[in-house]
């Protein structure tokens, strides 16, 4: 039995990764997560020019979710290559997530990014909710959405991943626009743009007001536009969101995701990515299954 | 080293009027607490909210076992409350930056306010020995809000109360004997710390500037993981931009924060 995944040319030793903006960089779980487990970690959006992020607080707790409002706090495309990317240390692969407010940024940083060494794919953020321009506003546009992903593909041969926003309303144009344009695979999705208000003072809850929504609250939603992007384009998708047990996983495989990835629920248990895996392989185990391909998109059928 | 355990629970009793003392069994973690550290856990029982909840570490017998004071406010407050001992939580830590003093340092003025006083106490029992003096200036709405016995665990430290209702020592806010204390703080290096609300540490910063002593304030802000990777603690930080509460913090230079962007001035 194996639990090797090919998604889209990234060949991964297993079909768990952590999600961007979770994970930091990789070493700040390092005394208490092992990341052997994991097929790769994305890294925080990464963008042309350094972010300061959005004023606090920047997460509402809801009990069945969690509403974020970080705004892309990054270092910028210049330190990251100068000094984070040489420093990450982990035992798996590194995809570099990418954002910007124009088209010409994701180029610009996907351009920097195509010479460096220890990148093994990128994932083009075109659905953060939290930025005033750009994220969101190109992957709810397909034409947008396929200058960006034209623009990052002339400048990379490295496997890419298009990563979409939950809106069930264009998702199918969108990941068809993507596709024709050269995403090797989708992460379907980022987070549910959403809001809180504190009834007592009258104002939103979040210090950049509206944020967008994680966790359990997400999977049923992104599991169904995993199931109908499945039937809808030919590239491999990655299921990311409300993931916090291996039967999580398990639905978005069964719905046609290749992958997954892990979000959230490290703020729950650090144990949850180990004990994903190994629940997956006592399932495959206990079904007779030898690769994640003889169950991928059961439910489809 | 950063740990994460699951800690059985020794005790967890009512100390005051929705004020409680909890003592865990967290093993090779505490040996490695200092004063200003967290804890961030959260109970195994249902109802308990998305996020883990942050403490700040009171004391820690340095072999196996801390003690976090905490005030019921909400929902995981309150369920910690329910808590009996043999009961397990699941604690990370401990987190974040501490209280030490400069190795210059003589003299320190310590200002605690509220909820802000415990990790002090934790900070006389840990470096009274070794300093000249230390002024703890103690700050409550009232008495019973006053809820760790300092004056039996802090031997040696001078100990100033304020109260808002005057029920013991001076009546009023704790950063208003802060000034007289630094000017009587005297010779020697004098190094000033503060945790407490918002406010008292944005005065206490500020006082400690006037006079260019070196501020060691412990900050709060809602977190998330606890570590540095998601970015959800962020605290102005002078010059632009942000820290983050729980990596470069709790524990912060009293100059690194833009106090008027963070207390909405
Ligand atoms: C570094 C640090 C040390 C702390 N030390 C202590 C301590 O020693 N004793 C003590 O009683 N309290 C301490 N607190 C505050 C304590 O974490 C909150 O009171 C607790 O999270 C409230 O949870 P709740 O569900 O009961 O209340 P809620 O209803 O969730 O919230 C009540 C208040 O707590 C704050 N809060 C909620 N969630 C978080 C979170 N994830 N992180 C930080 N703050 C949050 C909110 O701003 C709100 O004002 C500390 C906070 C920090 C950041
Ligand atoms: C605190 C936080 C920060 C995030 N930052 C990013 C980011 O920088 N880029 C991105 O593409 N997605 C970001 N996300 C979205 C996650 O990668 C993921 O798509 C989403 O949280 C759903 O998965 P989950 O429910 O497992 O968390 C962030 C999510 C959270 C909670
Ligand atoms: S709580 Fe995640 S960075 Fe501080």
């Amino acid at each position: 039995m194996s639990i090797e995944v090919d998604v889209g040319g990234l060949k991964l030793g297993s079909p768990m990764i952590g999600a961007s903006g979770l994970w930091g960089f990789g070493d700040e779980y390092a005394d208490l997560i092992d990341l052997t487990r994991f097929g790769a970690i994305v890294t925080k959006t990464i963008t042309a020019r350094p972010r300061e992020g959005n004023a606090p607080p920047r997460v509402v707790d809801l009990g069945y979710g969690l509403i974020n409002s970080i705004g892309l706090e990054n270092p910028g495309i210049d330190r990251f290559v100068g000094e984070t990317l040489a420093a990450i240390d982990v035992p798996c692969d590194i995809i570099v997530s990418i954002g910007g407010e124009t088209v010409g940024d994701y180029a610009s940083v996907a351009s920097r990014l195509a010479g460096e060494g220890g990148v093994a794919a990128l994932e083009v953020n075109i659905s953060c909710p939290n930025v005033a321009k750009g994220g969101i506003a190109f992957g709810r546009d397909p034409e947008a959405t396929a200058a960006v992903m034209r623009a990052v593909r002339a400048e990379t041969d490295l496997p890419l991943i298009a990563k979409l926003p939950p809106l069930p309303g264009c998702v199918e144009e969108v990941a068809r626009a993507a596709e024709a344009e050269g995403a090797d695979a989708l992460a379907v999705s980022n987070t549910l743009p959403a809001m809180s208000i504190d009834i007592e003072s009258g104002r939103p809850r979040l210090g950049g007001r509206t944020g967008g929504l994680s966790g359990p609250a997400l999977k049923p939603v992104a599991l169904f536009l995993v199931h109908r992007l499945a039937a809808v384009v030919g590239v491999p998708l990655i299921g990311v969101g409300g993931i916090e047990t291996s039967a999580d996983a398990i639905e978005y495989i069964l719905a046609g995701a290749t992958a997954f990835e892990v979000g959230s629920v490290v703020f729950k248990w650090l144990n949850a990515p180990s004990d994903i895996v190994m629940g997956l392989e006592e399932y495959m185990a206990r079904k007779g299954y030898g690769s994640i391909e003889d169950f991928r998109g059961r439910a489809q059928l | 080293m950063k740990y994460c355990t699951r800690a059985a629970v020794s005790r967890n009793e009512r100390i005051a009027e929705s004020f409680y003392l909890m003592e865990l069994d967290v093993g090779r973690m505490a040996s490695d607490s200092s004063p200003g550290q967290f804890v961030h856990l959260r109970s195994l029982t249902p109802g308990w909210p998305f996020l883990r909840r942050p403490f700040s570490i009171y004391s820690s017998d340095g072999e196996g076992s801390i003690e976090i004071v905490y005030k019921v406010v909400g929902k995981a407050t309150s369920l910690m409350s329910g808590v009996t001992p043999g009961d397990t939580l699941d604690v990370m830590g401990p987190l974040g930056t501490s209280f030490a003093p400069a190795a210059s340092t003589t003299r320190v003025v310590a200002v605690g306010g509220g909820m802000g006083v415990p990790p002090l106490v934790f900070f006389c029992r840990k470096y009274a020995d070794a300093l000249d003096e230390v002024h703890l200036l103690v700050g409550a709405k009232t008495t019973a809000e006053i809820v760790v016995p300092i004056g039996l665990v802090v031997e040696g430290v001078k100990v100033t109360y304020y109260t808002e209702d005057g029920s013991k020592g001076a009546r009023g806010l704790v950063t208003e004997g802060l000034r007289p204390a630094l000017d009587a703080a005297g010779e020697g290096r004098v190094e000033v710390m503060a945790c407490g609300p918002r406010d008292m540490l944005a005065e206490t910063a500020g006082a400690a500037r006037e006079r260019g002593l070196r501020c060691r304030v412990s900050v709060e802000e809602v977190m998330a993981c606890g570590v540095g990777a998601c970015l959800s603690c962020a605290v102005p930080r002078a010059g632009g931009g942000y820290l983050h509460a729980c990596k470069d913090g709790p524990v912060l230079d009293g100059d690194a924060v833009d106090w008027e962007r963070w207390t909405g001035e």
